[in-house]
């Protein structure tokens, strides 16, 4: 329990200073973009065809079920509220978790291992504002557009598959998809990814950036960068609907 | 009547610990300008901690350490920066950026620290480079360089903010006896060329032999023994550094014109 709540501060700690040194000169534009490219570009491909083939078998299953009961024309509603609301932000940081937390994890401890943070630091560059704070900036930004790559190819692959069941056309698809659409089913939920972000971006870092173990820290990293920030993501998706219920209370009718 | 020659680095009743290890106890040295310093010792003697407590990546738990007239134990990390443009670092595995090229490596620290115009840092890169024997290979990944090309890109990143006094951790290890050759002469020539004053640690003895004016020993982060290189090598006064001597190698008779061929 001891580890646990001193784990929690130290993440704290480092999160804070992250958000502190994002303010404080020189800003790091050029490190923050090119950051962006290599967690916003890179994971385009798997978002988009994660969202594509989500979609399509979402369709597939809920389909029977809503033309049993006489709702066929829902479908398009239900994938859109779907996406937009929950599996799109949740699966495209679960799936940012994995794939650019566990590189930044790497990364960075593999910096520490090979010295190269030192020769930052010998440099008289601050290592932690050069190499930190510009990935945790790279996931808060790319995540939420992420996520509508994510949503939108989600919708994409729903069209697709009750296009072939039922030949409907897409203008009537993405009409009755955004017929009952509000706007807070679609700005708050799409914009608390920036926090799923700021929780990818911090947790990775912290791995990578504190370990001092060496090559078997690297692997560490990379694991522990993973997994913690999964379970973050899932905890904090859950505080967050609840403020969101409360700040939006139509979105939870 | 000759005046004293200006010292790069004093450091003074230096100790540091990492929980109940003492690494470093009471260590005192200094390193005149344009000269250079060896500390010799087996691995886990406090020879790395050393340097980087002189770059302030850690701090003494006791003693003073002065960079070219700055005490820098208890400076502030804006003084601190001003203090590091003053040195440069050889890191053992040069700790280039894996993902810049050899000539952003070079260029970084010139763009952070300095106000130099595009033309003049690359300029500045060019030369550095030259010096170094990699001028053709800037636009390369660090990934891509031998294991002595990577050693002299390290040197060239230590001295592209032209420091006058230089860390050098393990200069030429892993490196085949031609590239050491090749590398001690480079070091040479640097510090002849700009008055360099070196610090560097090594446990290959021929190396030590070859570049240093003055010799410390360390022993279980004591100095056992302290000299001149040709008092250290000649007349060793502990049985320690008499052992560690007994595996010396005289660099001199290599023929470097048949290594290189």
């Amino acid at each position: 329990m001891n580890k646990l709540i001193e784990f929690i501060g130290k993440v704290s700690q480092f999160g804070s200073r992250v958000i502190v040194d994002l303010f404080r000169p020189p800003f790091e534009a050029a490190q923050i973009v090119r950051q962006i490219a290599e967690t916003g570009s890179r994971s385009l491909p798997l978002v988009i065809a994660s969202g594509f083939a989500l979609g399509t078998v979402m369709t597939l299953h809920t389909r029977s079920t809503l033309v049993m009961f006489g709702a066929g024309a829902m479908i398009p509603a239900v994938q859109a509220l779907a996406f937009f609301v929950e599996i799109g932000p949740l699966v495209a940081a679960l799936l940012l978790a994995g794939r650019v937390g566990s590189g930044i994890g790497a990364v960075l401890a593999n910096m520490r291992a090979t010295e190269q943070i030192d020769g930052i630091e010998s440099l008289s560059i601050d290592s932690f504002k050069f190499l930190v704070v510009p990935r945790v900036v790279a996931c808060v930004l790319a995540l939420p557009l992420l996520t509508l790559f994510m949503d939108f190819s989600g919708l994409l692959g729903g069209y697709l598959s009750e296009f072939v069941a039922s030949r409907i056309s897409f203008h009537l698809y993405i009409t009755r998809a955004f017929e009952n659409l509000e706007w807070s089913n679609f700005i708050a939920p799409t914009f608390k990814t920036a926090v799923f972000g700021f929780i990818i971006g911090t947790v990775s870092s912290f791995f990578g950036y504190t370990t001092n173990e060496g090559a078997h820290g690297v692997g560490k990293a990379a694991t522990n960068s993973v997994v913690v920030s999964s379970l973050l993501i899932i905890l904090a998706d859950v505080i967050l609907i609840k403020c969101i219920f409360f700040a939006f209370p139509e979105s939870a009718l | 009547m000759n005046a004293e020659p200006k010292t790069a680095v004093v450091f003074e009743h230096v100790s540091k610990a990492f929980g109940s290890k003492q690494v470093l106890r009471d260590v005192s040295f200094e390193v005149p300008v344009g000269e250079t310093l060896c500390i010799l010792g087996r691995s886990g003697t406090g020879k790395s901690v050393t340097l980087k407590l002189l770059i302030s990546l850690l701090k003494p738990d006791r003693g003073k350490i002065w960079i070219e007239g700055d005490e820098i134990t208890c400076l502030k990390e804006v003084d601190l920066s001003r203090v590091r443009r003053k040195m440069g670092f050889l890191f053992q595995d040069a700790a280039l950026f894996d993902s810049f090229t050899l000539y952003d490596n070079l260029a970084l620290p010139l763009r952070r620290l300095t106000d130099k115009t595009q033309d003049e840092i690359d300029s500045i890169v060019d030369k550095v480079l030259g010096q170094v024997g990699l001028a053709g290979d800037k636009a390369k990944m660090p990934a891509n360089l031998s294991g002595g090309m990577r050693k002299r890109a390290g040197l060239a990143r230590a001295l592209v903010l032209e420091p006058k006094f230089v860390m050098l951790d393990e200069p030429t290890s892993a490196l085949d006896m031609s590239v050491q050759a090749q590398m001690v002469d480079l070091l040479r020539e640097l510090q002849r060329k700009h008055n360099l004053a070196y610090l560097f640690i090594s446990h290959d003895l021929k190396v030590v032999r070859a570049l240093s004016s003055r010799v410390i020993v360390m022993r279980s982060g004591k100095v056992v023994e302290e000299g001149s290189a040709e008092d250290i090598f000649k007349n060793p006064k502990t049985a320690y550094t008499k052992a560690l001597l007994a595996a010396a190698f005289d660099l001199s008779v290599v023929n470097r014109s048949v290594l290189a061929s």
